[in-house]
């Protein structure tokens, strides 16, 4: 691996090496650019590093204090906030699901929430590009959206669990499909082919997950990129001309200073407006690419609520990717819906300590009640939404006066639902009541929870409606970016990954055609962009 | 709360908590042997059924017509291929039903009654018999693997041709009866011809088979090669050839001219070897499974199949069969 100088500015300093970060630093350096990727989290290798052990896995969770509040405050870790190389998708659950077209000019086309910069076609093309690189693994024929080309590998074989939804869905007349998924399906290079041994959620030990660590990540490597990991960037510094001159990071017991023409702030949607809160200057006294006042706002989570019920026949839901089928019948249905957005659902298959933790805080069962429940697990069947929650200003991350262990102010996270989302959440767990009846389950009960994070920087056309253009770039300082899931205009009704990557791919392209126009900062050794 | 309003189990359903809470009886969910004994079995079936063949077939009477000789060892090939094959992928459904054992032992008796028939001459209409019985064993289990496939929701979909029995496997124990039964007509020609009578037809109906079975195993192959999304270059090599080959031998068939033939055998001669060759890059294939051999419980049934590919070998030698047919009477017309 490279290592860069301190002093020695690199054409791009990366903060967060997720779906945002790990891709653009993949496709920078592999334009020529210099760049060092920085990650608080560790650089882990999956066949000696992860345990078949959902406690021992938490080390992959961003599991620092932020405080939560709203009326109902986000719960952070296991399924929105990651902190290792490769960030959230090193245990992400692989759905990829592209967003249905019109989501990207939502405000004009359906009339709620904010247009995205950019046509659905576009985004088709990088789609088809991300999908690609991660070796998706889906059906041949998907029964919903625009015609889309095949994927690269061949879709899964269904589980006991995916099979509930499908009987479910047939039985209701709806359509369903084998879920597109980031787990190989035919060896890759070096990787096996899945074993389906269904600890997917908490990190893929044998590799055949397509996380950022295991497809960007390594290219960003061969292209000489420097990954720093077990370094937190606290704050990016600002000359006196209000462009930005480098980070400030946390390593090894020290603070240090990484000079850079370019900085792109990758950390999700709590880390990176609280990145950006926290390096206020005096030309930036609201924090950077603030003027609009839209930093930290416009956060969404998903409705992550299910429905749960007991099967006659032995499901194993443990077995395999969790979500192998999934229906979006109500994201791209607008009849008879009572709301704006959403949703999709598919099969689900938590882990033991994972399902009982639900059924403690949901259903507050305990002592034999709960091991009564327990002793079903082998028999139970789910469906879990991924809605479209609507976004608010009031939904926002600001900095609050506590300061963690490194002394940086704590992020305060207010979430609320709209009587938009829970209309939503009603018209979705009504729905999937029916279908999991409809496949033969009883003794039905229900569980509320969220997922994923969206939004917080917004991009847009605008200046006075939007942090960041259509490139990323921040329309106040013109060698800062934002590249990850908190551009997010609108979260649309799927689990956002392959959007983050196909967006940090549009990006990283747009970036590279700023400088051979001579529009950039660095302005050298850009070369053709290998698409 | 909610959840103890809406469950209770114990007393509301036949005490269904406790049903559950028992394990399923053991051989519900255990393979009937270990994957050792499997192997072994397998390997023994081999064995027995191509001794069997041998002593069956030693006798002294004269050894058989060449393309008769060439049609049994193509069913002898197809029958063992099947052997193996099913005896390893039955045992992934831990042989759920009996009828799923019914497979490699047809697959045994045609092994043994090819290899009968390679040597001698001897009691004909018995093997025609035992040829015809895995034919139609072969057709039964194509209907089971059917069936199998379209009682899953999705129905004819992908991801059951993909993943439920296969639909075309069956139809190389078809295949193989299909190569016995034209190994035995070759024989009745050659007597014939020996007589006097030119057997032209006879020819031609084996050419016919094995374009049949070439274009069907190409469909097979194709399938679960795109399911494999034909990641190695190498998974190209049969989807080619075989379909090729297939036409080529239709087309000897059809109007035996000497250039088709010299296609035709040429083509032949590049299926048998991807036959041959196939179970040694499936062998790597497995390799590339986690843990690769040293997991072979695991990965020789995660797949691909090394036993597959010597079916295609053994149709191209019911196709060498069919052409030294078609060769001998173009030579007898000639002679007119």
């Amino acid at each position: 691996m490279a290592e860069f100088a301190e002093n020695e500015a690199v054409d791009f300093v990366i903060v967060g090496t997720g779906a945002g970060g790990g891709v653009l630093a993949a496709r920078l350096a592999e334009a020529g650019f210099s760049v060092v990727a920085f990650d608080a989290g560790a650089f882990y290798r999956p066949l000696e590093d992860f345990a078949s052990d959902e406690k021992e896995q938490e080390k992959l969770y961003w599991l620092d204090e932020r405080i939560s509040g709203g009326d109902d405050p986000l719960e952070f870790g296991s399924n929105n906030s990651g902190k290792a190389v490769g960030g959230s998708t090193v245990h992400f659950q692989m759905v990829t699901l592209r967003f249905r077209p019109e989501w990207f000019k939502s405000r004009t086309l359906l009339g709620y929430g904010h247009d995205w910069p950019m046509d659905w076609r576009e985004m088709w093309r990088y789609y088809a590009l991300a999908e690609d690189a991660m070796k998706i693994a889906g059906p041949v024929r998907y029964p919903w959206g625009p015609k889309r080309g095949r994927y690269p590998y061949r879709e899964h074989e269904l589980s006991a669990s995916a099979l509930v939804l499908a009987k479910g869905a047939e039985a209701l007349g709806v359509a369903w499909a084998p879920t597109p998924t980031a787990t190989l399906s035919a060896p890759r290079g070096e990787a096996h082919p899945c074993v389906y041994r269904g600890f997917c959620k908490i990190g893929c030990s044998t590799n055949a997950k397509q996380s950022m660590l295991v497809t960007f990540i390594p290219r960003a490597l061969k292209a000489g990129a420097e990954i720093r990991d077990l370094a937190m960037v606290g704050r990016v510094e600002t000359g006196a001309d209000g462009r930005a001159t480098g980070v400030h990071y946390y390593r090894n017991g020290a603070w240090h200073f990484q000079k850079a023409r370019n900085v792109v702030v990758s950390g999700y949607s709590i880390e990176t407006p609280r990145l950006l809160l926290n390096s206020a200057s005096p030309r930036h006294p609201d924090g950077l690419a603030n003027s609009s006042g839209l930093v930290g706002k416009g956060l969404m989570a998903h409705s992550n609520d299910a429905v749960w019920g007991v099967m006659e026949e032995e499901i194993r839901w443990y077995k395999g990717p969790p979500s192998l089928a999934v229906c979006e019948h109500w994201n791209y249905e607008d009849e008879g819906k009572d709301f704006f957005g959403g949703y999709s659902f598919m099969s689900q298959g938590p882990l033991p300590t994972d399902f009982a933790t639900s059924l403690v805080s949901n259903e507050g069962v305990f002592g034999h009640e709960l091991r009564r429940w327990m002793a079903l697990y082998n028999h139970m069947a789910g469906l879990k939404i991924v809605g479209e929650t609507m976004a608010q200003d009031e939904n926002r991350v600001e900095l609050s006066d506590e300061k963690d262990a490194l002394g940086l102010p704590i992020p305060r996270v207010t979430f609320s639902y709209c009587d938009n989302d829970k209309r939503m959440i009603a018209h979705a767990r009504a729905f999937m009541k029916r279908m999991l009846q409809a496949a033969g389950g009883s003794d039905l009960y229900e569980t509320s929870s969220t997922a994923h994070l969206m939004g917080g920087c917004r991009m847009g056309d605008d200046p006075r409606t939007s942090v960041v253009d259509a490139s990323g770039r921040s329309w106040d300082i013109d060698n800062l970016f934002v590249c990850d899931g908190s551009l997010f205009p609108t979260a649309g009704g799927v689990n956002p990954s392959l959007t983050i990557v196909a967006n940090s791919l549009r990006i990283a392209e747009r970036i590279i055609e700023l400088n051979r126009r001579g529009d950039l900062a660095p302005i050298r050794r850009g070369r053709a962009f290998p698409c | 709360m909610s959840l103890i309003a809406h469950f209770s189990p114990r007393p509301s359903r036949k005490n269904r908590a406790a049903r559950f809470d028992a394990r399923p009886a053991a051989d519900a969910r255990q393979p009937p042997v270990s994957p050792s004994a499997l192997m072994m079995l397998a390997g023994g079936g081999l064995i027995a059924a191509s001794a069997a063949g041998w002593l069956l077939g030693a006798g002294g009477d004269n050894p058989p017509s060449r393309p008769a000789r060439y049609a049994a060892l193509g069913a002898a090939l197809l029958a063992g291929s099947v052997l193996a094959d099913s005896a390893l992928e039955h045992y992934r459904g831990n042989y759920r039903r009996p009828a799923m054992g019914i497979a490699p032992l047809a697959a045994g008796a045609t092994l043994a009654t090819a290899l009968a028939t390679a040597i001698s001459r001897r009691a004909l209409t018995l093997k025609s018999a035992i040829f015809g019985a895995s034919f139609t064993t072969g057709l039964f289990g194509l209907g089971f693997h059917l069936k199998n496939i379209l009682e899953r929701p999705g129905g004819l979909s992908f991801n059951n041709l993909f993943y439920r029995a296969p639909f075309g496997a069956p139809g190389a124990l078809a295949l193989a009866g299909a190569s016995g039964l034209c190994a035995v007509a070759a024989e009745n020609a050659a007597w014939r011809a020996s007589e006097g009578t030119i057997e032209e037809d006879t020819g031609r109906i084996l050419g016919l088979v094995t374009a049949g079975g070439m274009f069907g195993l190409t469909a097979e192959v194709g399938l679960l090669h795109f399911r494999g999304a034909f990641h190695n270059p190498l998974m190209y090599a049969p989807v080619a050839a075989v379909p090729l080959t297939g036409a080529a031998i239709l087309a000897a068939s059809v109007e035996p001219t000497g250039t088709r033939h010299a296609t035709a055998r040429r083509l032949l001669g590049a299926t048998t070897a991807l036959g041959l060759v196939g179970p040694l890059v499936h062998a790597y294939g497995v390799s590339r499974n986690m843990g690769g051999f040293g997991n072979w419980t695991q990965t020789l049934f995660q797949g691909p199949p090394i036993a597959a590919p010597p079916s295609l070998a053994g149709m191209a030698l019911t196709g060498f069969a069919a052409l030294d047919l078609l060769k001998r009477s173009a030579r007898e017309h000639r002679h007119d």
